[in-house]
């Protein structure tokens, strides 16, 4: 096996250990690459800028812990503005961890002034997917008769002000597909056809694909996706987080494996001009 | 065979029918049918949920009775039983549930799905061959994107990200649209076939 048919078929096990290495070393020595804001993120920004002081959102939680690394970044980052301009915040999940992130992620509100049960409650973990967010839309406290933490959410002030979902200035999903939980889709059904609430998307960075179809249609007013968008919202609130920390070691894997796909291909060029040289010299 | 096919299509055609002209018409008293419809949707799936526990905990005992050096089922097992008796009894807002989730179920969630990272740069690697012109645009495509969705991309090149954004939102939306229509008619088809009683798969029948 010549050289060129070497770097066309590298051990794996090497790239396993660049891409290793491309990930661990940004992350425990960040590089500081500045993030650009894309026009998507952006336009996110601007629209939740547009929301009435004091008004109140819906966020779902739709997400497990493989895709905690996207969406947990987002949710903070988007929390932080929704904290400077006092929206209450409900959040909902539809699978069980996204509670728990859930409760994870509100605690920043803590640092702008918000109290529990008044300004914003994390709702906790439904099942059923696309028609318990239905009836959660009808009627939010007919779905949920106790909170994450275990309180009767009749007596929640929040919960009070909440008779459907057309109470909410604002709803969002976080989202990583709808496997056993509530997709997309569905929330732009429920919350965006059914009731008329503007809706945002945050989202794994490979599901941006199929969602970009309701931003043009104006279905959605904003999509943030992936880690990427995570980091830009940030350096816009200006909260630096797990986002920005991360694009270091994103850029370098995305850079390993482009690298990598090139030096096949020319491997694979210079193998083939190759060729019919050494036939012709045999002749 | 009345109680297994025709009372659940007589009960799927009723909440179906009634669903659907409940999301559609401002009727009252078929909006309050749906409500207890959905919410009566929402209790079954409770029950779905702890269906698949007792799943779980009949086909992992079944392996450790054929193997019992099965390691895994019976980690799966123990780990089972200790998340569920801790959230029983400490509740979930508990210091020793909200550990169990952060430092077992986060980062093995996390570890295997960043297996990804490696599995598909090296798939990556190996499929992205230039060898004809549909091979050529898919590489160059995905290049592209790769590059424009991360900062240093737009260092090295910069019109990978101006034409990242165009790539997805002139390129992939038109190719996505026709199959999220093509999607949603299949979808409605299906749904129709179920109210009228056509579709009996759904039931488990052929």
């Amino acid at each position: 096996m010549n050289v060129l048919e070497k770097l066309q078929n590298i051990d794996k096990r090497v790239f396993y250990l660049l891409m290793a290495l491309a990930i661990a070393i940004p992350t425990v020595s960040p590089i500081g690459l500045a993030v650009d804001v894309t026009p998507a993120v952006q336009r996110t920004f601007d629209f939740v800028s547009t929301l009435p002081e004091g008004g109140r959102a819906v966020i779902g939680f739709d997400y497990e812990p493989g895709d905690e690394i996207d969406l947990n970044p987002q949710a903070k980052a988007i929390l932080h503005q929704l904290g400077a301009k006092k929206i209450k915040v409900v959040a909902i999940a539809s699978f069980p961890a996204g509670a728990m992130f859930a409760e994870q992620c509100l605690a920043i509100l803590e640092e702008y002034g918000y109290e529990y049960g008044k300004d914003y409650v994390n709702l906790g973990h439904y099942a059923g997917g696309e028609a318990t967010l239905a009836a959660f839309a009808n009627q939010p406290t007919a779905i949920y008769s106790k909170d994450w933490r275990g309180n009767d959410t009749a007596s929640l002030p929040i919960m009070k002000e909440v008779k459907s979902m057309k109470d909410f200035s604002m709803a969002m999903t976080l989202n990583d597909g709808p496997t056993g939980g509530t997709g997309t889709h569905e929330w732009v059904r429920q919350a965006v056809m059914a009731h008329n609430v503007p809706l945002i998307m945050g989202v794994t960075g490979v599901l941006a694909a199929s969602n970009e179809t309701y931003v043009q249609s104006g279905q959605c007013k904003g999509i943030l996706a992936g880690l990427r968008a995570a980091a830009e919202y940030e350096k816009l609130v200006d909260k630096l987080g797990d986002g920005t920390v991360g694009m270091d070691a994103q850029s370098m894997a995305h850079l390993l494996i482009v690298a990598f796909v090139i030096l096949g291909n020319a491997a694979m060029f210079l193998s083939q001009k190759a060729k019919p040289a050494s036939k012709g010299g045999a002749a | 065979m009345f109680l297994r096919k025709t009372v659940p299509t007589i009960i799927a055609s009723i909440s179906g029918v009634v669903v659907v002209v409940a999301y559609f018409f401002q009727i009252t008293p078929i909006g309050t049918l749906a409500d207890h419809i959905l919410k009566w949707r929402s209790v079954i799936a409770v029950f779905a949920l702890g269906l698949g526990g007792v799943n779980i905990i009949r086909l992992h005992t079944k392996n450790i009775q054929r193997d019992p050096k099965n390691f895994y089922s019976a980690a799966l097992l123990l780990t089972f039983a200790i998340t569920i008796v801790v959230g029983l009894t400490m509740g979930q807002t508990s210091a020793p549930y909200t550990f169990i989730f952060d430092y077992i179920n986060v980062p093995t969630g996390s570890a295997i799905f960043s297996l990804l990272a490696f599995y598909i740069g090296t798939a990556a690697y190996r499929a992205f061959r230039a060898k004809n012109a549909e091979a050529a645009i898919l590489l160059i495509t995905g290049c592209i994107v790769m590059l424009g969705r991360v900062p240093i991309g737009a260092k090295i090149l910069p019109f990978t990200a101006p034409a990242t954004d165009w790539i997805m939102s002139v390129l992939n939306v038109g190719g996505q649209r026709g199959v999220m229509i093509a999607g949603a008619i299949g979808f409605i088809a299906v749904s129709l076939r179920i109210i009228v009683g056509l579709e009996r798969r759904a039931y488990g029948g052929e």
